[in-house]
């Protein structure tokens, strides 16, 4: 550990000055500020230990079993969150999401880093937990976007099928728009990133010990990947969900 | 050719028909009528094989409708939905060219057209069997033209005009009943 106890202790000092404006300006906020700040360090406790065991032992089996847990984690959260019933979901999404940010962390790994990346946990585990954290955000809207649009206005859908499109064609309308809340505010984000501040995913590079040049093109492609994986995911999702989520006559099921 | 025989469909608990039994012939229009809720939109849904009725069988042209062959034989089909903001651009011989015209959806694509002042009849005219659920009075024309063309046309509606000027009317109720 590069910190001692009297740098925590130093550290620490950060806490006063909002301490001392919400004990003067919102006291009631203490509380919660608390419990919000005691359950970030009880998590971060946690996820520290289990980075210091695949970090210690450096297994790739390891490394995949930290994998597999997070995206069930990060399918359980998702699921509740999409509002479409979870027995339908979890499953597909727990699929979906292993297969893409597996996929896009191979890829990354041992085509676009390599030389310099390998299969280790130093690599897998930053460049997959980023891309699981994103496909998690950007999942959340784009899914329940997709199954409320189906539920609450399904004419468009039953018109194109009544009239021969195919339902892959019946379909596209509430894809594009399910893509569309997935997109719109990455695009934003993506089209404002460095104009004013340093993302705190490049920040981590630096921190790393990365130089600059090699910082940004890491986080160019690492931000890449995230969209590659999020639409991925999305689309494997609709697919393996699709058969439980329609009858036989095509009828979507709510 | 549109036959239904011996249907029964049985939706929430409710049975909208029974034992129904009706055919749709080329060149005449079929109206299908009766009170608010009694089931014509249920049987346009059965006849575009959305809905599998609980006995009886649905055939077109002779050729059982099932959910495995009613894609194939829907694309013989024009259905004109009940929700008026919805129409379809013009289809040709390419089914995959077929559009929903859906302003919710993507505005900046699509437009909002009202289904009766921009309804193109040559892709109407390109179906042999044309399905319209409650459409506009102003559609009456339209509709019966292409049933005097040869087309198969059935209308779910309570409207006046419609039941008037067609030539076979299904009367859904308690006793459905099939006026010539």
């Amino acid at each position: 550990m590069i910190l001692s106890y009297l740098n925590l202790l130093l550290g620490l000092l950060l806490l006063i000055v909002p301490g001392y404006m919400l004990y003067t300006y919102d006291r009631l906020a203490m509380p919660k500020a608390a419990l919000a700040m005691a359950k970030m360090v009880v998590q971060m406790s946690v996820m520290g230990a289990c980075l210091w065991a695949l970090f210690r032992y450096d297994n790739v089996w390891f490394c995949l079993l930290w994998l597999v847990i997070i995206v069930v984690a990060a399918a359980f959260l998702l699921v509740s969150r999409t509002r479409y019933r979870s027995a339908v979901l979890f499953l597909p999404v727990c699929i979906a999401m292993l297969v893409s940010v597996l996929a896009v962390s191979l890829f990354l790994i041992f085509v676009v880093l390599r030389p310099a990346a390998s299969m280790s946990a130093r690599w897998f585990v930053p460049i997959s937990g980023v891309l699981t954290a994103h496909t998690l955000m950007l999942n959340i809207p784009a899914l329940r976007t997709y199954y409320e649009s189906l539920r609450q206005d399904g004419q468009p859908y039953l018109t194109l099928l009544g009239n021969g499109a195919s339902r892959m064609a019946a379909l596209a309308p509430y894809v594009t728009r399910a893509l569309r809340s997935m997109m719109v505010p990455a695009i934003a984000s993506l089209s404002a990133m460095g104009l004013f501040v340093m993302p705190m995913l490049l920040s981590g590079l630096l921190l790393g010990g990365l130089g600059p040049v090699d910082a940004v093109l890491i986080f160019v492609f690492l931000t890449l990947g995230c969209m590659t994986t999020c639409i991925l995911t999305l689309g494997l999702t609709l697919i393996l969900a699709d058969r439980r989520s329609f009858n036989r006559q095509g009828q979507f099921l709510c | 050719m549109l036959e239904l025989k011996d249907a029964t469909l049985t939706l929430g608990g409710r049975r909208l028909f029974e034992r129904l039994s009706l055919m749709a012939p080329s060149g005449q229009m079929t109206c299908v009528t009766g009170p608010e809720g009694c089931g014509k939109t249920a049987l346009v849904q059965v006849m575009l094989g959305f809905l599998l009725p609980d006995e009886g069988l649905v055939s077109v042209d002779g050729e059982l409708l099932t959910p495995l062959s009613a894609p194939t034989f829907r694309r013989l089909m024009a259905y004109l939905p009940q929700k008026r903001e919805v129409t379809i651009t013009p289809v040709e011989a390419n089914i995959s060219g077929l559009e929903a015209v859906w302003a919710p959806l993507d505005s900046r694509r699509y437009q909002l057209t009202p289904i009766d002042e921009h309804l193109d009849v040559a892709p109407l005219a390109s179906k042999p069997i044309v399905i319209a659920d409650d459409p506009d009075p102003s559609m009456l024309s339209v509709l019966k033209s292409l049933a005097a063309g040869g087309h198969t046309v059935v209308v779910a509606s309570q409207l006046e005009e419609y039941i008037n000027l067609s030539d076979k009317i299904i009367m859904l109720g308690n006793h459905d009943t099939v006026i010539s």
